[in-house]
């Protein structure tokens, strides 16, 4: 796996960000990319988790879509506050990743909304190979801690 | 092709599991990897993260339909309870009348962890970079 490319939040100083509080988010903004590409070693921890999951050697197995995302996620909504909860997940897959490709996912906001007292935050993020095309979609709902 | 019960897959969670999906997500939450400080959180403890029970279903597909149909499948779930340092999770589904499955990821005392609808896509042919778009 390649190393993340710069993506995160920093203020217009350089310092440390603020903390990503619900207040914060704007919905309709893009939170960046991140481009990454699921190597073999990466591909060699996953048959270690998941060792009944099968998928062709030159391939990512369909799941890595969702580590992508999630990776993406961490990195370009940093730093969060603690305790925010992953409530629903909407996801579709697209095109196989192949060891080697370059997947870089774009973390938008599409909604916050305060509803009996909790603070929902949708976020989409969309993965894209080397190629442009599309390799996952997903809708992550979150209650957001602060 | 249409199956009716989806074959299951199971996993065991255990802190080395999720140990090991926090080096691959990056997700180092101390609810996930930090007994001490999970401890004294509303959770009570350690829970696993949400996603490494929701690969299972990814894996459903590719199991019962071929890798594939994972091109083109959609999931709808919602991280319906939290899953337990110990717990045995099981994934399964059964089709539905309007199209698409009723899926699942339920412990070891068969409540349900996970619930939502999954439809997987449609094999085709494809080849080069090709695939369908989300």
């Amino acid at each position: 796996m390649s190393g993340p490319q710069p993506g995160g939040n920093p203020d217009a100083c350089g310092g440390e960000p603020p903390v990503l509080t619900f207040d914060r988010f704007v919905v309709g903004k893009s939170y960046g990319s991140l481009t990454e590409a699921p190597d073999a070693a990466l591909v060699g921890h996953w048959r270690g988790l998941y060792p009944q999951d099968e998928f062709p050697a030159d391939c990512a197995p369909p799941a890595m879509a969702t580590v992508l995302m999630m990776r993406a996620y961490m990195h370009l909504l940093s730093p969060r506050p603690p305790g925010n909860i992953h409530a629903r997940q909407q996801m579709t897959l697209g095109a196989p990743i192949r060891l080697g490709d370059s997947v870089s996912t774009e973390v938008e906001c599409v909604g916050k909304e305060l509803r009996r007292e909790r603070r929902y935050v949708t976020v989409r993020a969309r993965g894209t190979n080397q190629h442009g095309v599309a390799c996952f979609d997903g809708v992550l709902t979150l209650i957001w801690a602060a | 092709m249409n199956i009716k019960s989806l074959s299951t897959i199971s996993r065991d969670i255990d802190m080395a599991a999720i140990l090991a999906y926090a080096e691959i997500t990056g997700d180092f939450n101390p609810i996930h990897v930090d007994p001490a400080f999970a401890a004294t959180t509303a959770m009570g403890g350690v829970i696993a993260h949400g996603t490494l029970s929701m690969n299972l279903i990814w894996q459903l597909v590719s199991a019962n339909f071929g890798i594939e149909a994972c091109n083109g499948a959609s999931i709808d779930i919602r991280f319906a309870r939290p899953v337990r340092v110990g717990d045995r999770v099981t994934a399964g589904g059964v089709s539905r009348p309007e199209g698409g499955y009723d899926v699942w990821v339920r412990n070891q005392e068969d409540v349900a962890v996970i619930e939502g609808t999954m439809q997987p896509g449609k094999p085709k042919a494809h080849g080069g970079q090709g695939g369908r778009e989300p």
